[in-house]
């Protein structure tokens, strides 16, 4: 997708930096511009304010220097207007509902009516492949499944914009990497952003438009790499040498902002 | 049937060896140090006394059940009525939270009296008592139940625009099941023990004497063996009711967790 330089992004942070009181600084000077349409990861060390970052422009918390604004209002404003979802780290799933009833629980918090809402949590499961355990239970489920649950959640409001905090870092490796071929698709059959965050590399090159390179505390932008890989990227694109270069400069960045 | 037969032999053989243990010395040590009859009665003559009174005590036994089970009722809705207020607003759990203590500690044979002087003597006084003594538990389990959410729960509610009454209904009041079912436990347990205390004050009104007040009344008669009788029922009573709410509470906490 391009993203001609005159349109007025969808995420914009300029100087933001956060200090939680009495504690060194998580986040600082962070500038950045996110447009309609990217898929970006946020990669840096553990405790380099990645998850700080998209709590920010989530409105969840409010930064304590620069300004973060989502399609030019404060984060917590925008979140009326756009439609946002958030995936976090845990599958965080009630566990008296069923996995359709999960789904549906944004919709039905939005006030939805009864057979729009059913109709779209359907769907919505259907899209991550779970359209026969709509009546499980998350205890019923596999790490991987409630997972997908999460993510189904996150769709079914027909978001603009995903932030998703290391959604899959409690998976084993395999999970991951069919849940991220998944995620890729998903993406790529609606017009969302996203805005990732993850410390696992290789993961954030399959995925991502743009890779976002964060410092150790405090969380500084070290590097900001178009990721270059076009076209369909099948499973196989991970075996690739062009891929492995390319992971390994991120990784080499990383270590550039670490030390 | 092999899993029954382990599970006899698990759980009901070694109690049931103990009983017969404890029950053999208690005779044994009656006879042998020559104690006096209405100091510690035979194991056999408060079978007898239990025989023998048995249409007395079923009928104190079930006097005593409705209080305690009215009590705990009343307990279980007013200390979940209270949770809730407190999960609302920091300053009325603030306000309110002393008071809660000050009910738990505040020994009941000191209060008793009072209540029984703005109640009067019979089933009403004896209800408050229990109330009194079990509504603690509930109120500090629900309590946790209901604040001690996920944080990325809430923030999940948050995100989705929730109001706070959605939050409470579709997030506090659900999470909440486990420590409500464990609140209600106790509880149970507690108000057998308070219907109890308050007949030994106000049961002299009831229609019909509950075990509180056959306790009573036996001990001042010298009548151990029917005390040990009374005694005995009452145990077997609180353990129906606590048995009861523990089988009920398991069943809604599987159904919960959604296991079953």
């Amino acid at each position: 997708m391009s993203h001609p330089e005159n349109h007025s992004p969808l995420i914009s942070l300029d100087g933001v930096g956060m200090t939680y009181r009495g504690a060194v600084p998580a986040l600082e000077g962070v500038t950045c511009a996110v447009h309609e349409g990217e898929f970006v990861s946020l990669v840096g060390p553990s405790g380099c304010g990645k998850s700080t970052l998209l709590r920010i422009v989530a409105g969840l918390v409010e930064p304590t220097g620069g300004r973060a604004t989502v399609m030019d209002e404060p984060p917590r404003q925008a979140r009326r207007r756009l439609r946002l979802s958030f995936v976090f780290q845990d599958a965080t799933l009630l566990p008296w509902r069923n996995a359709e009833r999960n789904v549906a629980l944004p919709l039905e918090l939005a006030r939805v009516s009864g057979a729009d809402r059913d109709r779209r949590s359907r769907d919505a499961l259907h899209q991550v492949g779970l359209a026969d355990f709509a009546r499980h239970r998350p205890g019923e489920l596999s790490g991987g499944m409630r997972m997908r649950v999460s993510l189904a959640r996150a769709l079914v409001t027909d978001p603009r914009l995903i932030l998703l905090d290391e959604p899959f870092g409690a998976l084993d490796d395999m999970t991951r990497q069919t849940l991220n071929e998944e995620l890729l698709g998903l993406w790529r059959q609606r017009s969302w952003t996203a805005l990732f965050v993850t410390h696992n590399i290789s993961e954030a090159a399959f995925l991502s438009t743009r890779i976002i390179v964060l410092s150790a505390r405090p969380g500084r932008i070290v590097a900001d790499v178009p990721v270059p890989f076009t076209g369909t990227r099948s499973p196989d694109l991970r075996s690739e040498p062009d891929f492995a270069r390319f992971v390994g400069r991120v990784g080499r960045l990383l270590r550039e902002g670490r030390a | 049937m092999k899993r029954w037969s382990r599970w006899i032999l698990e759980f009901v053989v070694p109690p049931v060896a103990l009983l017969v243990l404890v029950v053999a010395a208690w005779h044994a040590a009656v006879i042998a140090f020559h104690v006096k009859r209405y100091v510690v009665p035979l194991p056999l003559e408060v079978l007898q006394a239990g025989w023998r009174r048995g249409d007395v005590l079923f009928s104190a036994a079930s006097m005593t059940g409705e209080a305690a089970t009215a009590g705990f009722a009343i307990s279980l809705a007013a200390g979940f009525i209270v949770a809730c207020l407190f999960s609302q607003s920091r300053i009325i759990e603030r306000s309110i939270y002393p008071y809660a203590i000050f009910l738990q500690t505040v020994p009941i044979v000191a209060v008793a009296p009072l209540i029984v002087g703005w109640f009067g003597y019979g089933f009403q006084s004896v209800v408050v008592v229990a109330f009194i003594i079990s509504i603690f538990p509930v109120i500090t389990n629900a309590t946790a139940g209901l604040t001690s959410i996920d944080r990325n729960l809430l923030e999940l509610f948050e995100l989705a625009g929730a109001s706070r009454w959605q939050v409470l209904a579709k997030l506090r009041l659900p999470s909440s099941v486990p420590h409500l079912v464990t609140g209600a436990r106790i509880s149970a347990g507690l108000s057998v023990v308070g219907a109890i205390v308050g007949e030994m004050f106000a049961g002299a009104g009831a229609s019909r004497p509950g075990l509180g007040y056959l306790i009573q009344q036996t001990s001042g008669h010298q009548r151990t063996d029917e005390l040990f009788a009374a005694v005995l029922t009452s145990a077997a009573l609180g353990m129906m009711i606590f048995g009861a709410v523990s089988a009920a509470g398991r069943m809604v906490t599987l159904w919960w967790s959604g296991t079953k």
